[in-house]
């Protein structure tokens, strides 16, 4: 399952981050790495920017992005 | 020899507090990423050979973004003495992975825990000794907002001079798994006592960023913020300009009973009184839209309408980050133009510059402002009807530019971080009004000065000398009749019309008071409302004035694209002009509201013609198009 089907308000667990190389150097400056917990707090509407939640802060990414990111309920 | 002391941390973590405490300057502040895009060096305020420089916010030191690029080659040039690590004490595992690499570089480092105040209204308590001993760096608890511990930062960090020690990690591959965790291992123990932070929206918050009403409120706001300016403003606006004319008109009579020269009389009471009155009138408009804006920022509510819209202005070949660029457009385009270096993708911080001085600023507000009270008894929605056709003309051209190749790259990235919602703090905004009015008033008595003075001898002088009231055969009749052929088919090809766009180019406030000095009366320039509205979305659309200029040429990096801007943003502007011109000619509509519902239409079939003949094959079965991206084999 990819981040970007994940409905709002479920946390998941990222399993694998297929992105380009900038965005993973930019999720990796924010600690954002396989096996981190995310949760996912707002999606705009139209396959829109998505925002989520993990160690501690808020932050948007794209929805292409979030395609690309692979994840797990987590329990 | 100086002692130099850097700021670095995260983005939003309060280093340009810091650095205005500690140097009594004033730099904007904003609740969002990437206020600060350049380097900023000041005085210790208590002691100049302590020089403090502020650098932009970054997460690394990899030099992936223009941010980071900027700390690094600043750091690799120049020698510096110690390390402030700003910190948001709210956001600690994260900041400290910056920590954590600044560790490497071989300066002493001060980190300074920002936002006490807060963690000690939350309960937080911190274990300052354990990151003290973890990186060898001193730790200390500051609060920038409520200005506590900032003072001592400075004699704190003189004394302090062990260098630091980076985390030891021999593997190269997992450098980055295993500095996370270490990290994450060193906040469990630092924090002693916690909260959980709130992973959830607030109710406010839900509001805002809702599917539908998000939108509304976001088009309220800009509709709120373009009336009140012109309607606020204008109200002031019109007492200070009847007030500058009735003294320009005392001065006059006790001039000319004075036994004055008359040409004398006429440079001190036109030129000068008339002319910048025309232009400080405007100052209360330009007030209140600074005044929105400001609030907007501090509050950190562009950063959720950059949210919501992302994917709204990825049809315009632009993002989210390109709107809150936009939008300091409002208040000046040199803010908006500066304001793109925070945008990832190239071909978006391209078509970004391109597309901001469309929106119109302060300084074209006060334009509009003038001429609508001067031909349309003032009346306010034709201003705001000009904030409307400088929005579409984003979208459509973005829209159109976005199908070229240059521009047409959608591989840029977009993480935006978002700050929670704060109340705005009012010192800052009224610090931002006061230096707007500084800025503002030393702009009328330097520039517009001395256009006004030009402007006056080019009015009153010819080859033949003075010619006074003779104006046909001054210098500027003969300049404005040399080119005013070009703006013939635009329905304003009069000499004066014309001199006021060259003067313009100064600055956009010239256009105002070449207009004043020029013509007693007004109706003799332009032939009707439709061409004075023809006039007004020429000033609109055309190349802004010239210190916006230099600064979209210096961040276009391109001569060949800083020359396509002026050519486009002028092509646009001839052409919808003359549009709006032809329609007044035939006399459809005499109402500019309604020429404009016309002018929308024309322009929206001849974009959607356009679109089709721009948009090419898909081929269906490449990775591409099943994706639903452009097409890569054609």
């Amino acid at each position: 399952m990819t981040l970007s089907s994940v409905s709002e308000g479920k946390t998941v667990k990222i399993l694998k981050i297929s992105c380009n190389k900038r965005i993973i150097s930019i999720l990796n400056d924010f600690g954002i790495i396989e096996d981190t917990l995310i949760k996912i707090i707002k999606k705009a509407p139209f396959k829109g920017a998505i925002m989520v939640y993990s160690r501690g802060f808020t932050f948007a990414i794209r929805e292409k992005d979030a395609r690309l990111i692979e994840v797990a309920y987590a329990f | 020899m100086h002692f130099k002391i850097a700021l670095l941390g995260n983005p939003n973590s309060g280093k340009t507090s810091v650095y205005n405490v500690l140097t009594g300057e004033f730099l904007t502040v904003g609740n969002r990423i990437g206020v600060t895009v350049s380097e900023k060096q000041g005085d210790y305020i208590k002691d100049k050979s302590v020089k403090i420089v502020d650098l932009p916010g970054i997460y690394s030191l990899l030099g992936k973004n223009e941010e980071e690029k900027v700390v690094l080659s600043y750091l690799k040039n120049n020698k510096i003495d110690r390390i402030i690590n700003v910190i948001d004490g709210t956001n600690l595992e994260r900041s400290l992975y910056l920590t954590a690499e600044l560790a490497k570089l071989n300066v002493p480092i001060i980190v300074a825990i920002n936002m006490a105040d807060v963690l000690k209204k939350q309960g937080v308590r911190l274990d300052l000794a354990k990151i003290e001993s973890k990186f060898s760096v001193k730790v200390v608890l500051i609060s920038a907002k409520k200005k506590t511990g900032v003072s001592n930062l400075i004699g704190i960090a003189k004394n302090f001079n062990t260098y630091p020690t980076p985390l030891k990690i021999n593997s190269e591959k997992d450098y980055n798994a295993i500095k996370i965790e270490e990290i994450q291992k060193l906040v469990n123990n630092v924090i002693i006592e916690k909260l959980k932070p709130a992973s959830e929206l607030t109710k406010l918050d839900k509001i805002l960023t809702h599917n539908i009403l998000g939108f509304i409120i976001f088009a309220l706001i800009l509709f709120i913020t373009y009336y009140l300016s012109s309607k606020i403003g204008g109200y002031f606006s019109h007492i200070i300009s009847n007030s500058f004319n009735s003294l320009s008109n005392v001065v006059k009579e006790k001039m000319f009973l004075l036994g004055a020269m008359p040409w004398f009389t006429d440079l001190i009471s036109m030129a000068l009184i008339k002319g910048i009155g025309s232009v400080i009138s405007f100052l209360p408009q330009v007030l209140v839209l600074f005044f929105c804006l400001s609030l907007l920022e501090e509050s950190g509510y562009t950063t959720r309408v950059a949210f919501l819209t992302d994917k709204l202005f990825s049809f315009f070949g632009l993002g989210g980050k390109s709107l809150i660029s936009l939008s300091l457009s409002m208040g000046c385009t040199v803010n908006g133009i500066t304001s793109t270096k925070t945008i990832d993708g190239e071909s978006e911080r391209r078509l970004a510059i391109i597309l901001c001085p469309f929106i119109p600023c302060g300084a074209k507000s006060a334009v509009f402002g003038w001429l609508s009270h001067v031909f349309f008894n003032g009346n306010p929605l034709v201003s705001v009807s000009l904030y409307f056709i400088g929005i579409f003309s984003v979208a459509v051209f973005g829209a159109i530019l976005k199908r070229f190749k240059p521009f047409g790259l959608s591989n840029d990235t977009f993480l935006l971080e978002i700050p929670s919602l704060k109340i705005p703090n009012i010192k800052n905004v009224l610090r931002v009004l006061y230096e707007k009015c500084k800025d503002f008033l030393l702009k009328a008595g330097s520039v517009i000065f001395a256009v006004s003075v030009i402007v006056w001898f080019l009015r009153n002088f010819g080859v033949l000398g003075y010619v006074g009231e003779n104006s046909k055969q001054s210098f500027l009749y003969v300049i404005g009749n040399a080119i005013k052929y070009v703006f013939y088919p635009l329905g304003f090809g009069t000499a004066e019309a014309s001199v006021s766009i060259l003067t313009g180019v100064l600055a956009k406030e010239a256009v105002i008071e070449t207009l004043e000095i020029l013509s007693v009366n007004h109706s003799v320039i332009f032939n009707n409302q439709c061409s004075v509205y023809a006039f007004m979305v020429f000033i609109l659309l055309s190349p802004p004035c010239i210190s916006a200029l230099s600064v979209a040429k210096r961040e276009l990096k391109d001569k060949k694209w800083f020359l396509f801007m002026l050519a486009f943003e002028f092509a646009v502007a001839y052409i919808v002009a003359f549009l709006i011109n032809t329609i007044g000619v035939l006399r459809v509509i005499a109402k500019p509201l309604l020429i404009f519902i016309i002018t929308v239409i024309i322009i929206a079939l001849g974009i959607l013609s356009i679109l089709k003949l721009a948009k090419g094959k898909s081929c269906k079965n490449c990775a591409f198009c099943k994706k639903g991206i452009k097409c890569k084999k054609r």
